[in-house]
C-alpha cells in the first residue's frame, strides 16, 4: 500500500514540475523576449520620428533653376518613379528604404547631411547611416514604408510605417506584435501648406 | 531493529507546501506576461498620440478644427473587431494604411480637442491648444459599446500650434 501511494506521489510531483517549468518557459519567452524586442521597435520608431521631423529635401544652388524648381513642387516622392537629373535631391521612400537630408545652417549657408534608413531582411535589421555613422536596430522581422495623403490636408504626403518585431514561439504558436505610424515632416509642411515657397526658394 | 523513514503525513506536508511554492512561481510569471501585454498597449497608445499630434500639426494653421479633426475621433477598432484604416490617399501603389493585429487588443479610442486660449493674452490668438487622448483596456477587456469613449487606461499628450497667418 505505502509503495503505490510513494509512486503516486513522485508521479503527481513529477507532473507538477513538469507543468510549471513548461509554463515558466513559455511566460518567459511571452513576457521578456518579447518585451525586448518591442522596446527594439519602438525605439528605432522614435529614431525614424525624430529624424523624420526635420527631414528636407535637399537644394544644391550650383543646380539648375529648373531642377531646384522641380524638387520644391514635389519635396518627397516615391523612389520607384523618380528619375534623378540634377544634384538637388527630393526626400525618396521606397518600400525598405527612406533617403532624406538634414538642413543645418553652417556660417550663414544651408548645409544638407544625408540620413538614410534602409531595412535588411536577411540580418533582420533597420539601419540607420548619417554622417554620425552607423547604427542598427536589430529583431526587427519587417519594415515596410509607403507615401499616402491624409484626408484633411492632401497637399502634403505623410509616410506610413509598418514595423513588425521579432516573432516568438510560445505554447507552439508564432506571433507578431506590429508598430503603425505615420511620419510628419515639419520642413515639408511649411513647403507644401505656403504656396509662395512654390516660387522661392532659401 | 526499526527503519527511519518520513511518515506519509510528513510527506503529504510537504508536497503541500511545494504545491504553494509552484503555485506562487506560476502566479508570479503569469503576472509577468500580463504585465507584457500592459506594457505593449501602452507603448501602442504612446505611439499613436505621437503620430495624431504630428500629423495635426502638419494641417496648415487656421484649418485646424474639432470639426475638420473629427475623421481622427474615435475608436482604433471597429465593432466587427477589426482595426480602422488611416484616413487618406495612398500615393504609393498597393499602401493600405491600416492598423495591424496589434492594436486590436486595447480596443484603442482616440479623442481630440482643440482650443483657443483665453482671451485677455496679447498672444492668445497665434496659438491654439490641441489635446489628443488615448484611451484603452487592459486585460482583453471588451468595452461596453465600441463608440463609448470610457476605457480602462487612458493617457494625454498636448502642444500648441502657431498660427503665423495672424498678425498684430
Amino acid at each position: 500500500m505505502e509503495l503505490i501511494v510513494a509512486i503516486a506521489i513522485v508521479a503527481l510531483v513529477i507532473g507538477i514540475i513538469s507543468r510549471v517549468t513548461s509554463r515558466v518557459r513559455v511566460d518567459v519567452a511571452k513576457g521578456t523576449a518579447n518585451l525586448t524586442n518591442q522596446q527594439y521597435a519602438q525605439i528605432a520608431m522614435n529614431y525614424l520620428r525624430r529624424d523624420f521631423l526635420a527631414a528636407s529635401p535637399n537644394y544644391d544652388l550650383s543646380d539648375n533653376l529648373e531642377n531646384i524648381e522641380d524638387v520644391k513642387a514635389e519635396p518627397i516622392r516615391d523612389a520607384a518613379v523618380f528619375t534623378s537629373s540634377g544634384n538637388s535631391k527630393p526626400i525618396l521612400v521606397s518600400e525598405k528604404e527612406i533617403h532624406m537630408f538634414k538642413a543645418e545652417i553652417e556660417n550663414g549657408k544651408t548645409k544638407y547631411t544625408p540620413i538614410s534608413y534602409l531595412f535588411d531582411p536577411v540580418a533582420k535589421t533597420l539601419v540607420r547611416h548619417s554622417s554620425e555613422g552607423e547604427k542598427r536596430f536589430n529583431n526587427i522581422s519587417d519594415v515596410k514604408f509607403g507615401l499616402f495623403l491624409p484626408e484633411q490636408n492632401p497637399r502634403s504626403p505623410l509616410v506610413w510605417v509598418d514595423m513588425t518585431a521579432e516573432t516568438y514561439e510560445g505554447n507552439n504558436q508564432t506571433r507578431t506584435f506590429t508598430l503603425n505610424t505615420s511620419l510628419v515632416s515639419s520642413v515639408l509642411n511649411s513647403i507644401m501648406n505656403n504656396p509662395h515657397s512654390l516660387t522661392t526658394f532659401q | 531493529m526499526t527503519k527511519k523513514a518520513f511518515s506519509l503525513t510528513e510527506v503529504m506536508i510537504a508536497i503541500t507546501i511545494a504545491a504553494f511554492l509552484f503555485g506562487a512561481l506560476v502566479l508570479m510569471t503569469s503576472s509577468s506576461a500580463a504585465d507584457t501585454q500592459k506594457t505593449a498597449n501602452r507603448l501602442l497608445a504612446m505611439q499613436l498620440a505621437l503620430e495624431t499630434l504630428n500629423i495635426i500639426q502638419s494641417f496648415p494653421p487656421d484649418s485646424i478644427t474639432t470639426l475638420v479633426l473629427n475623421p481622427y475621433n474615435g475608436p482604433i477598432t471597429d465593432s466587427s473587431g477589426e482595426t480602422i484604416v488611416q484616413p487618406g490617399q495612398a500615393v504609393t501603389s498597393g499602401l493600405e494604411m491600416k492598423y495591424a493585429d496589434s492594436y486590436q487588443k486595447g480596443y484603442f479610442y482616440r479623442e481630440i480637442t482643440v482650443e483657443d486660449l483665453p482671451e485677455g493674452n496679447d498672444t492668445a490668438r497665434f496659438l491654439k491648444k490641441v489635446v489628443v487622448k488615448i484611451g484603452w483596456n487592459e486585460n482583453n477587456n471588451i468595452p461596453s459599446s465600441i463608440e463609448n469613449p470610457h476605457r480602462d487606461k487612458s493617457i494625454e499628450v498636448a502642444t500648441f500650434v502657431l498660427n503665423e497667418k495672424q498678425y498684430y
